[in-house]
């Protein structure tokens, strides 16, 4: 603006000169020079009175004639008082600045950039040389820097002195608040290049709104907030020396980071260069992290802050993994490869998926700066170490839970014997679980389809659950479903169904909560069906019905035989055929499994305590695959059975009204039948139901 | 069946040519589900087997196009059949569209709606549905709908140079998405509402041939569209309407490509189940 302004003024000047040409003026200058223009003129005071015309009249003052400055002067000989020359008669503006600037306070005079009045030269002209002539460290450095060989190679873009600091009249120190260079203000100035996007597009520098970023960074809003001492952009990048990062001088150079930011972080950039990464940072491994390969560059958030690179949700994936899951430095560096999937796999990895802020991470069981091999007796997993590394969470994790890798998958990879026997088991036995009941099913239900036995046809019914068994089923109906879709979205937290249930994870996690309460719901259903048994002599017989004998096998046998159609006997079975016996064991089994291992989980300090890690681990394991071999044998045989077996279909009532359709049991049970008949507890409907054996009105066409 | 004796003589509900375009549209509708999906879920394992089954993604790709065609085929060839049914029986559209045979959704069936939805809770007594219920109406319609969006948007896909000299390139990335999910949407109610509808409703598990047949024994013409029944008494045109029941040969034939069609559309309605909630993208 001042620039503008005072070449307004110069324009006006000259404007004013020209149509004065060959005035009177000039004469009288002429008397001037006659003997002023002699060199080695003095004054009594033996100050020089001369001027060379040459050179003033070549300066920018070379278009003002001498009485326009030496007003009082008119005539010869001269009066006895003259008046000073002022500047600020003419640069009222930059004279009234100039006294407050820094270079005011230290008695820099307008002569002093400027030069002798009579030869004065334009601005241009003077930066940088004349700042050079007393910031002589700093005009070094400024050539030397990107800026000052851009400007050596005529960029136009290139900043001189004034393009940061400004108005050269007003210039301040950096520790000036009000100072273009100030920490707080060098953003603004910063960005007055590196926020253009044409700026950064013509120059191809690859660092999109770093400016932008840093604002937002802790750094940025620190500085902002008022914290002088926070870091800004010359704290990082130097000031007149700014180099780009790839040549080694620079401060922002990926070997120069770490003594850059320990500057200010002084302890932590000690404890980095002992650590295990900043050993092999200084045998110059060319992988090793420095601090901004964690940290992010100019937006720096906080480890708490929610989108930090290092914060509790995102340190492991995106920070450590992005070294420690990457398949070409596994190999470089020989690597354990399965760190990253096992700890995702684990119950630390899965809840810290599912958004969980107060599991491990990383970092809670490695530590943060000071990263040591486990072998170093300074590691926090470290042998040694463990029970108070892990302890820190778990109370009194004894020296027991060190026996046993720690890092173990229980899905795939390796693992303790027990866990990859505990595995093996599984993935038999669930395949062929469920393979012989989808098969059995399958068969059966087409040899009925084919068959079309009779369904419903007289609509009598008998009573199949009393009350009390209903109770305990109503329990494990309500209870089930929830366990399953609870314990379900923990192994699988990114899919959409489970992320509802994961939404508290940060701050309340109500899923855990819901499971814990469900499964004390489901353990309690169980205890009162055992309960119920105990006290119920009549009931009692219940059990009885339910042992299994060597005639179920054979019955099952024989019911695949007869589906498939091999013999024409047909089976007939008890009160309770195979398949409900089986049921309804595998059932109590299935709750012993997973009350037992559950609780292993669930109170998993105890666990920790008293059991080495691989009790943990297996009882993980067996938790998980015995929840997907009941999800499924609920689904596939249970369901079968009282929905979708097309003689109970479209469903067995018993669990609702405790009354079963007794129509299919005349064919497959009809001893049990006839007993329920002597003793008067076969219910006939007193009407016919709606639709199913509805006679229609009498028509003749009936008999068509 | 031993206990329920076939009636010789059935109640014709659907003509020859309705029983070939159903046939050829359950052909063609599972032809394009399976093609179609082995692309949306294609990063889920069974995608990978269906997709070697066919060939490859592009010999699948042939499929679809051509089971594309079919199903256009089907739908005007209906179209031509609905106007053939207008010249032959009805003097005006008014009265095929508003005639008591017509496919379109009236005040009865909002009647019958709600009577049935009471009868679901215990409210109310089943009601007398006619020749078509509403939900067999809504079926029906579904289908216009869905030539309509899938049909048109598969078309842009076929043909996007053609097509892009009308519209904006960006429009191909929305028909993908349109034709994509709506697709989904299809498919999800052909393989559980309308098969809920037609093959696991209590009376009718586990599985209607009505429609292949054409044929339905009249205890359940009587039963299940009593209305419709009613009519046909009262005009004294019941008996012009029996015809002789397939022999058995037929029918278990029939039976078993119904199976097989019913097995690949509950398969199809549990691989997306899977796709959806342990692999979706």
């Amino acid at each position: 603006m001042l620039a503008t302004q005072s070449a307004f003024v110069y324009l006006a000047l000259a404007l004013a000169s020209t149509l004065a040409s060959a005035s009177p003026a000039e004469k009288k200058d002429d008397a001037c020079l006659a003997c002023h223009g002699q060199p080695g003129l003095a004054s009594a005071s033996g100050k020089s009175i001369s001027l060379d015309p040459a050179k003033h009249s070549a300066s920018v003052h070379g278009i003002l004639g001498c009485s326009e400055c030496h007003a009082t002067i008119k005539d010869f000989p001269h009066p006895n008082k003259i008046t000073k020359v002022e500047c600020s008669t003419c640069h009222a503006d930059e004279a009234s600045h100039a006294p407050a600037s820094i270079h005011g306070a230290v008695d820099v005079t307008c002569q002093s950039c400027h030069g002798n009045a009579h030869e004065v030269s334009a601005a241009a002209q003077l930066v940088p040389a004349k700042c050079a002539q007393c910031h002589a460290d700093e005009a070094k450095d400024l050539r030397q820097s990107i800026h000052g060989q851009a400007a050596a190679a005529g960029d136009p873009d290139a900043p001189t002195c004034l393009s940061c600091h400004g108005d050269v009249h007003q210039i301040q120190t950096s520790s000036d608040a009000t100072s273009r260079v100030a920490r707080k203000n060098l953003p603004d100035t910063c960005a007055s290049c590196h926020s253009n996007q044409q700026f950064l597009a013509r120059h191809k520098i690859p660092f999109a709104h770093p400016v932008e970023l840093y604002r937002q960074s802790v750094h940025g809003r620190a500085q902002a907030n008022g914290d002088g001492g926070a870091a800004s952009c010359s704290d990082c990048h130097g000031s007149h020396g700014i180099l780009p990062s790839q040549d080694a001088r620079s401060k922002v150079n990926h070997w120069n980071i770490p003594a850059t930011c320990g500057q200010c972080h002084k302890e932590i950039s000690q404890t980095y260069l002992e650590s295990v990464h900043g050993q092999a940072m200084k045998a110059r491994v060319s992988a090793a992290p420095v601090c901004s390969d964690c940290h992010g560059e100019h937006l720096i958030l906080g480890p708490k802050e929610q989108g930090s690179l290092v914060s509790a949700s995102r340190v492991s994936v995106t920070t450590c993994g992005r070294c420690h899951s990457d398949e070409r430095l596994e190999l470089r560096y020989n690597l354990p490869a399965d760190r990253l999937p096992s700890y995702a796999d684990s119950y630390h990895g899965l809840a810290a998926r599912g958004g969980s802020q107060s599991v491990a991470n990383c970092a809670s069981c490695h530590g943060v700066h000071n990263i040591f091999p486990s072998a170093d007796p300074r590691s926090t997993v470290n042998a040694a170490n463990l029970p108070k590394t892990c302890g820190n969470c778990h109370a009194g994790a004894g020296g027991h839970f060190v026996i046993g890798p720690v890092h173990v998958r229980t899905t795939t990879g390796p693992a303790h014997p027990v866990v990859k026997w505990i595995r093996w088991t599984y993935l038999t036995l669930i395949p062929m679980t469920l393979g012989f009941m989808i098969l059995h099913n399958l068969i059966d239900f087409f040899s009925k389809v084919i068959r079309r036995q009779p369904r419903h046809e007289t609509g009598a019914r008998v009573s199949r659950m009393n009350r009390n068994f209903r109770i305990a089923h109503w329990g494990v109906v309500l209870s089930f479903p929830t366990l399953v879709i609870t314990g379900f979205a923990l192994k699988f937290p990114e899919e959409w169904w489970a992320r509802p249930l994961l939404l508290g994870e940060g701050h309340f996690a109500f899923r855990g909560l819901i499971h814990r309460s469900a499964a004390v719901v489901l353990v309690a259903s169980t205890i009162y069906h055992v309960v119920h048994l105990t006290l119920a002599r009549r009931d009692r017989l219940f059990l009885k019905a339910m042992l299994p004998v060597v005639k179920d096998a054979t019955d099952l046998v024989q019911v695949i035989t007869y589906n498939l159609g091999l013999t024409k006997i047909e089976p007939r079975f008890g009160k309770f055929n195979y398949a409900e016996k089986m049921e309804y064991w595998a059932f109590l089994w299935g709750t012993v499994v997973m009350t037992v291992t559950g609780c292993l989980l669930w109170f998993n300090n105890f666990t920790l305590r008293h059991f080495p890690k691989w009790i943990s681990d297996a009882a993980t394991a067996v938790h998980y695959y015995e929840a997907l071999l009941a999800t499924f044998s609920i689904l596939i045989w249970h369901f079968y059975m009282v929905i979708f077996d097309p003689l109970v279909y479209p469903m067995d009532t018993a669990w609702l009204n405790g009354k079963a359709s007794a129509d299919h049991y005349r064919h497959s049970r009809p001893e049990y039948l006839r007993a329920l008949e002597r003793a008067h507890l076969v219910e006939l409907p007193k009407e016919p139901s709606d639709y199913d054996d509805e006679p229609g009105s009498p028509d003749p066409h009936t008999k068509v | 069946m031993p206990d329920r004796e076939v009636a010789p003589r059935q109640f014709v509900r659907f003509t020859r040519l309705q029983r070939i375009l159903h046939i050829c549209m359950i052909v063609s509708f599972i032809s394009l589900a399976l093609t179609g999906l082995t692309l949306k879920f294609s990063y889920t394992k069974w995608a990978a087997v269906l997709s070697h089954l066919f060939g490859g993604f592009e010999s699948a790709g042939y499929i679809h196009r051509s089971a594309a065609v079919v199903m256009f085929g089907v739908f005007f060839t209906h179209l031509v059949d609905l106007y053939k049914l207008k010249r032959r029986e009805h003097t005006s559209w008014r009265s095929l569209v508003l005639g008591p045979g017509s496919m379109v959704p009236n005040r009865r069936d909002l009647t019958e709606l709600i009577g049935t939805l009471k009868w679901f809770v215990g409210l109310g007594p089943r009601p007398a549905y006619g020749r078509w219920t509403y939900w067999e109406k809504f079926d029906y319609f579904a289908v216009f709908w869905g030539i309509a969006i899938i049909g048109s948007t598969g078309l842009t896909l076929w043909f996007p140079v053609f097509f892009t000299r009308f519209i904006p390139g960006s429009f191909l990335n929305v028909a993908t998405i349109i034709h994509s999910d709506e697709a989904l949407l299809a498919t999800g109610f052909i393989f559980t509402v309308h098969f809920f509808n037609t093959h696991l409703r209590p009376e009718k598990f586990p599985m209607d041939i009505t429609v292949f047949t054409g044929r339905m024994p009249l205890e359940e013409l009587k039963r299940d569209k009593p209305r419709e029944y009613e009519a046909l008494v009262a005009s004294g045109k019941l008996e012009e309407q029996m015809e002789e029941a397939y022999p058995p040969i037929v029918t278990r034939t029939i039976r078993a490509f119904a199976w097989v069609a019913l097995a690949l559309g509950f398969s199809i309605v549990l691989w997306i189940i899977y796709a959806m909630l342990f692999a979706y993208r």
